[in-house]
């Protein structure tokens, strides 16, 4: 029996010369930063889930739950981000079939209309506020301030990652890889907003 | 290098480096820096304990100066919140996931690299921000936090209702909530990275028991992670914008009524969202651990791991059950009756797995030709007081016990002998495993067991009398003991576990001394230094950029050794070159 830790050995234990070491793909065939964004999507669903979690325990255990939203304001802002997605899967398929200017148009008009959606989002908060429903107001005022306020700030990344694409596409130097990225990023925003959007101006 | 490389100044390699190697090492240094950090503190907590309100000698005039050199009862609290802060969060934590799972995933799995480098290099500078505001919380006014490494409201959430519930509560939260986003950057890596880059032949099944360890960590802080980050959210907004998510209707704060407009909040929600990640946390710090130690044992008993598919099956189980238990911590806060029950009997439940595991490490080393190594007493250890520390985990977990117990020191002396009987015996059976790969040189043996031995000695006088202090009914987070009069028998206990304290932490001088003596003078490994099988053991020690010099094709499973693996009593994973 050996001794423990065996000492250096020239022989076996000399660096090989000239190599350099593969990168392997295994797993399912899906490119890696694909796969990755959605490990992150999912780990933002959670994150996600636990406002809203809190939001249901708060909401459920109140007796006054006044929550004063125009639906005409939240329809808009539905519709805004709903075009906003449509548009950056519009763009995707123009990518796929090798148009990259065209592609690139659409992606800057999906930014465009996200853009909007905070425009509208910052319109209605100010209203809001201007009638009293304000996020120390209330317990239903903080959650719809810090709830459309997460997601806020998470279509303002969404903003700047699709715009970010869509000039990339235009110098020609991305891969479409990183737009059809951002696109999937939106559409995750897209369904959180249609998840919120049911829950404050809906119930 | 043998890759070729070009040379790089100091600062690329060792400090801008986007290496997995170096990155791991930089968290390393990092968290075994704070592991250091949060043992002081542990020591000025035993000091108080021991001696109440005397002068502490040396440190007192030099830490405590300006107050007559005793701990107040206010700096006492911060102590015991920062302690628990910097061991769970920026120690053990980082140590697991952050050094061992950046150095160990990619070559264990045979990959040159995380699978997103620069993202990887992000998420530790952003563990240096948030441990940045974590330490700077001692150097604002009112000081540190201090609402215990729970941060319970009302008392982290209103402002006026303690000297540390000021700014240094605000630092607190938001160290946290930036670590979070540090955590799951690197889980995100760790997963993508065994996933999508493992080298041809690494199936699943053939994956090493600590790969399996780290990415069930890695997934479970995926999932469990982001619902702290969105209680700290809430907190923050209680804290900055005056909201109410955790102050209730109705509060008083040291007999008047704070200022928040819109209270009927719960502080219950806090504890639900904290412990739905805090209790995973605990399985995030062990389940790494139980990998490292089921292949040192394995490599050291010279026998494969016994029952392979029952051991990952027990890994992901008690990751699953574990997001199912948060709730025992919360059986005395008004949980109520039903709902004990239920998070009692999914707490129960875990011990199922725990037992598998157990019993297969036994069954592991059983007739196998052991070497006692450093790190093989080390995973010896660990087996010994996990079992300790499972069982008292068991008995709190049921709810009439708990009612008595909770909040004494057996809850202490539970925790405690999970987390460092159980997992720092683990980190430090892996620093002699696996530093010889990451340095090029062994440590002393005889030095490593002379450590664990001091140390295995040391931390059950520390830690087995807390127990008894438990049952006897001392509660945890008291300044003084001593000002109850049915706690007066247990001064002298407490003195014991103080000077046991002091001489564990002495005694911890060992090691340091090995490692610094091994970085200088150690003796110089080869490529496998314990015939080993895996794949970290094909790369040269240290390994190079890019890890492997040559492409590898794996033909087997992780624990081939023994008599029927050849001449040599072991069959590495990757096909031999030629």
């Amino acid at each position: 029996m050996a001794t423990v830790p065996l000492p250096y050995d020239a022989a076996i234990d000399a660096p090989l010369d000239g190599h350099v070491a593969t990168a392997w793909d295994s797993g399912p065939p899906v490119e890696t930063g694909r796969f990755g964004t959605w490990v992150f999507l999912a780990s933002e669903a959670f994150f996600f889930g636990g406002l809203l979690a809190a939001y249901f325990v708060l909401r459920g255990s109140s007796k006054a739950w006044v929550e004063p939203l125009s639906f005409g304001l939240g329809f808009t802002l539905t519709g805004l981000l709903v075009a906003s997605s449509v548009c950056a899967s519009i763009s995707v398929r123009r990518l796929r079939a090798g148009a990259r200017r065209s592609g690139s148009n659409w992606m800057l008009c999906a930014s465009f209309l996200a853009l909007a959606f905070l425009g509208v989002q910052a319109f209605e908060w100010r209203e809001l506020a201007q009638e009293g429903f304000t996020p120390r107001g209330s317990l239903a005022g903080a959650c719809f301030y810090i709830l459309t306020g997460a997601h806020g700030l998470h279509v303002l990344a969404g903003v700047v990652w699709l715009a970010g694409s869509g000039v990339v596409l235009r110098s020609g130097a991305a891969r479409t890889l990183h737009a059809e990225l951002a696109a999937l990023y939106q559409h995750f925003v897209d369904g959180i907003w249609l998840v919120l959007f049911t829950l404050l101006y809906l119930l | 290098m043998s890759t070729g490389a070009p040379r790089r100044g100091f600062l690329r390699t060792w400090i801008f480096s986007v290496d997995h190697k170096v990155i791991g090492l930089q968290y390393l240094v990092a968290s075994a820096t704070m592991l250091l950090f949060g043992g002081l503190l542990a020591m000025a907590i035993r000091w108080q304990l021991a001696w109440p309100w005397t002068e502490m000698p040396i440190v007192g005039q030099l830490v405590f100066g300006d107050v007559g050199r005793v701990i107040s009862p206010a700096a006492y609290t911060a102590l015991f919140t920062m302690h628990g802060t910097a061991m769970v969060f920026f120690a053990v934590l980082p140590l697991l996931t952050g050094a061992f799972g950046n150095y160990l995933v990619p070559l264990l799995v045979g990959a040159p690299d995380m699978a997103f480098p620069r993202l990887n290099a992000a998420s530790f500078w952003i563990f240096l921000g948030a441990m940045g505001l974590f330490l700077a919380g001692f150097f604002v006014e009112g000081g540190a936090a201090e609402s215990g490494w729970t941060a319970y409201p009302p008392l982290a959430t209103l402002p006026s209702a303690a000297p540390g519930s000021g700014a240094g509560q605000t630092l607190w939260l938001l160290a946290i909530v930036v670590l979070g986003v540090s955590s799951i950057l690197n889980s995100l890596n760790a997963v993508v990275t065994v996933v999508k880059m493992r080298a041809p032949g690494m199936t699943w099944m053939r994956l090493p028991l600590t790969v399996w360890g780290l990415l069930v960590a890695a997934a479970l802080q995926l999932a469990a992670l982001p619902v702290l980050t969105a209680g700290g959210v809430l907190q923050l907004s209680d804290r900055w914008i005056g909201t109410a998510f955790y102050t209730p209707a109705g509060l008083l704060v040291n007999s008047v009524a704070p200022e928040v407009a819109g209270a009927g909040g719960s502080p219950l929600l806090w504890q639900h969202l904290f412990w739905f990640y805090s209790h995973p946390a605990v399985y995030v710090m062990v389940l790494p651990a139980m990998g490292f130690v089921s292949d040192i044992l394995s490599v050291h008993s010279r026998k494969p791991v016994f029952g392979y598919k029952p051991m990952v099956w027990a890994m992901s189980s008690i990751a699953g059950l574990g997001l199912m238990v948060w709730g025992h911590h919360m059986f005395t806060s008004g949980l109520g009756f039903e709902m004990g029950r239920a998070f009692m009997l999914s707490t129960m439940l875990i011990a199922l797995p725990s037992a598998v595991k157990t019993f297969n490490w036994i069954a592991t080393i059983w007739g196998g030709r052991i070497r006692l190594t450093a790190a093989m007493c080390f995973a010896l250890g660990f087996v010994a007081l996990f079992v300790i520390g499972g069982l008292s985990g068991l008995w709190l977990a049921a709810t009439p016990v708990d009612v008595y117990l909770h909040d004494t020191y057996l809850v202490v002396a539970h925790f405690h002998y999970i987390v460092f009987g159980g997992t720092v015996l683990a980190v430090f059976g892996a620093l002699h495993h696996w530093l010889p790969k990451m340095t090029g040189r062994a440590l002393s043996e005889t030095l490593g067991r002379w450590h664990f031995l001091g140390t295995f000695v040391g931390l059950n006088c520390v830690f087995l009398p807390m127990h008894q202090l438990g049952i006897a009914g001392m509660i945890r987070r008291t300044a003084d003991p001593s000002v109850y009069q049915l706690y007066e028998h247990l001064a002298p206990l407490n003195r014991f576990v103080t000077w046991s304290a002091f001489a564990l932490a002495a005694w911890q001088l060992l090691f340091v001394v090995n490692v610094l003596w091994s970085l200088r003078s150690g003796t110089r490994v080869g490529r496998n230094p314990w015939e080993a099988t895996t794949l970290e053991w094909e790369a040269p020690s240290p390994p190079g950029h890019g890890n492997f010099d040559r492409d590898l094709v794996i033909d087997c499973g992780p624990y081939e050794y023994g008599d029927a693996a050849g001449a040599r009593d072991f069959r590495p994973q990757a096909r031999s070159r030629s």
